[in-house]
């Protein structure tokens, strides 16, 4: 199974894109091989979850500016990190997954998904860019599914 | 010559903040200055908004205690309305709202504070932090990061999602409970009970590691600030407003809708975050200077009413505070865990309501009132949200009074203090910078909430001499 997590604000208009992207891949999907998560930010006890034993990979969704190469929908593949964001309430997705190595032994293959938007004003809806990038984004972690539930 | 130091960013805080310290002319402490430098307006955000609205709209001022700003908002909607809620409304509040302090105060001893009471306040930065943590104490890390999963999970069942949920209204709240979710609350309760004892069992060994630090954090006479139940015990979603000297004399008891009467907020051109007194003493520290959160909660009240919590209080008094008040803002760190089990043995009580299923969770009414104060405990100390409405229940006036804004006059003095302490001849070390943050830290200052700050919370502190000059400056995170 498939772990994807959004995160992002709803109310901030494209900030939302990475907090609808796993309900987007969940539909469709096979029953069972995914499980989506939303959330406004990252949290500590989600490094449980991701070290679950039936975790086969772990797909992180987040949106960004779009400005200066980061104008399209990138996927990075993740290492577990302990370097920045040890000191706040905000968590980057390379130390959660190195919180679930570390805490409870087992760090699943992990992607970054990052969905490029232009409003991040207060309100609900996309603009037409990050409307785009959110297909292109589905489209995206489908194959990502695929390839790390082994199919 | 005299100098400043300025701490800046001030870290594992919520929100952002700038620390100056000034020198006299013989190197020692003569001011110590505590300067939110963020702004996000949220009062004035809110006008010519709904009251219905208003519990989704202030859940979003703050990541850690959304819960508590909705059940204050939806409060205040209820005075505007003029109803009583139902019971198991009222229940079910109660239990959102002690889930929400569990969670939080898990966030700040197990995650923002244990590096530091653990490895000691003189250990390296790189490894005196989360990480530091988890690699060398990856249960403590563990039992932390359960013990919030547990919170939210009860606030996620009860609300409907863990973070800025929209569930109270003004009337009641949108869902009532249902039997499963109310089997799931009760089955995580034991677990959350065992992960606080072991906590509580470390605490000896933090003590004696920290005896320099215990007396020099904030320990100095105040009134405290809280809400107290009927009976005079713990309380955290309704009862009277009890302000409490550090001799433990109750000097003033009023009914929390009437806190205006009590409490005055003075602003400085120095900070967003604004200076709150209770005023019948005087804008004086140590006259009208007043703490609230745990500590506070701990120190006001006759009982804690659950029976774990009730012996841990008498343990906490007796060893922290020789029998009497505990006036060391050091404490607050053990106070939390305590409201830990007690949240916990509460919650379990409230789940043995006879109407804690029931249906009917909402009153309805149209706008009665043209004002209403909406109050409760949140994790930092009491919550204000005071409106003024027209006829159609549009918000005019909006005041916000937040915990961490009426704690603002005891962090400053407890920067003083510790700066007093340990900063010897002027001289200005890693140490000394990491002592002052954790004085802060003490408090689990948010100043997202006091401020309305939008982004992070690093810390800056600055060396000044006499005459204003930069002598020497620290920053830390973002």
């Amino acid at each position: 199974m498939v772990l994807l997590i959004g995160y992002g604000n709803r109310l901030r208009r494209d900030d939302g894109a990475g907090a609808v992207l796993p309900a987007m891949v969940e539909g469709g999907s096979p029953l069972g091989s995914v499980r989506a998560v939303e959330a406004h930010q990252l949290l500590p006890e989600m490094a449980e979850e991701i070290a679950a034993p039936e975790v086969t990979g772990v797909i992180f969704f987040d949106a960004c500016p779009a400005v200066g190469g980061m104008s399209s929908v990138a996927a990075v593949s993740l290492a577990a990190s302990s370097g920045e964001g040890a000191l706040g309430h905000h968590l980057a997705p390379e130390l959660l997954l190195a919180y679930a190595g570390k805490l409870y032994g087992r760090t699943p293959p992990a992607w970054l998904v990052t969905v490029p938007g232009e409003d991040f004003s207060h309100g609900e809806g996309f603009s037409d860019r990050a409307r785009a990038n959110l297909a292109e984004a589905d489209h995206v972690a489908r194959a990502l599914v695929l390839r790390l539930s082994g199919g | 010559m005299s100098r400043t130091i300025t701490i800046d960013p001030v870290t594992r805080i919520e929100g952002h903040a700038t620390i100056t310290i000034r020198l006299n002319d013989a190197g020692a402490v003569a001011d110590a200055r505590f300067h939110v430098t963020e702004f996000r307006g949220f009062e004035r955000i809110c006008i010519g908004r709904s009251i219905w609205e208003m519990p989704g709209i202030t859940a979003r001022i703050c990541g850690i205690c959304p819960v508590s700003h909705s059940i204050s908002a939806a409060r205040a909607g209820d005075a505007i309305l003029g109803v009583e809620i139902p019971p198991a409304a009222v229940h079910l509040r109660r239990i959102a709202n002690l889930a929400s302090l569990i969670q939080s105060h898990a966030l700040s001893f197990f995650h923002l504070s244990a590096a530091d009471l653990l490895m000691g306040m003189d250990e390296e930065p790189s490894r005196r932090n989360l990480w530091g943590l988890v690699a060398h104490h990856p249960e403590v890390a563990r039992g932390g990061i359960r013990l919030r999963q547990i919170g939210q999970k009860i606030v996620s069942d009860v609300a409907g999602e863990s973070i800025h949920p929209s569930w109270a209204v003004p009337g009641g709240v949108r869902e009532p409970l249902s039997p499963e979710g109310r089997d799931r609350i009760a089955a995580l309760l034991p677990e959350g009970l065992a992960i606080v004892r072991g906590a509580l069992g470390m605490l000896d060994g933090i003590y004696a590691r920290h005896e320099a630090e215990i007396t020099a954090y904030g320990d100095f006479p105040s009134l405290f600030a809280g809400l107290t139940a009927s009976d005079g015990g713990l309380e955290h979603y309704d009862g009277s407003l009890r302000f409490t000297d550090s001799a433990g004399v109750h000097v003033d008891e009023l009914s929390p809708e009437h806190y205006a009467q009590a409490v005055t907020e003075r602003a400085e051109p120095w900070s967003y975050m604004t200076f709150p007194y209770y005023h019948p003493h005087g804008d004086r520290e140590g006259g009208g200077m007043f703490r609230v959160g745990p500590l506070a909660r701990l120190n006001i009240c006759d009982r804690a009413g659950t029976p774990e919590a009730d012996r841990e209080l008498a343990a906490f008094r007796q060893v922290r505070g020789a029998g009497g008040m505990v006036t060391g803002s050091f404490h607050y760190h053990h106070a939390r865990l305590i409201e830990i089990l007690h949240a916990l043995e509460r919650i379990g009580m409230l789940l043995d309501e006879p109407d804690i299923l029931d249906r009917h969770v909402r009153s309805e009414a149209g706008v009665n009132r043209p004002a209403g104060v909406g109050f409760c405990e949140a994790p930092r100390g009491t919550l204000f949200h005071d409106y003024e409405v027209d006829d159609d229940g549009i918000v005019s006036r909006v005041n916000l009074l937040i915990a961490t804004g009426m704690n603002n006059l005891a962090i400053n003095r407890t920067i003083r203090q510790v700066a007093a302490e340990f900063i010897r001849g002027g001289e200005f070390t890693e140490g000394i910078l990491n002592r002052i943050e954790h004085g802060v830290r003490a408090y689990d200052p948010c100043l997202s909430c006091a401020t309305h700050a939008y982004g992070r919370m690093p810390l800056r502190v600055m060396l000044l001499g006499p005459d204003g000059t930069v002598l020497d400056e620290a920053k830390r995170g973002r």
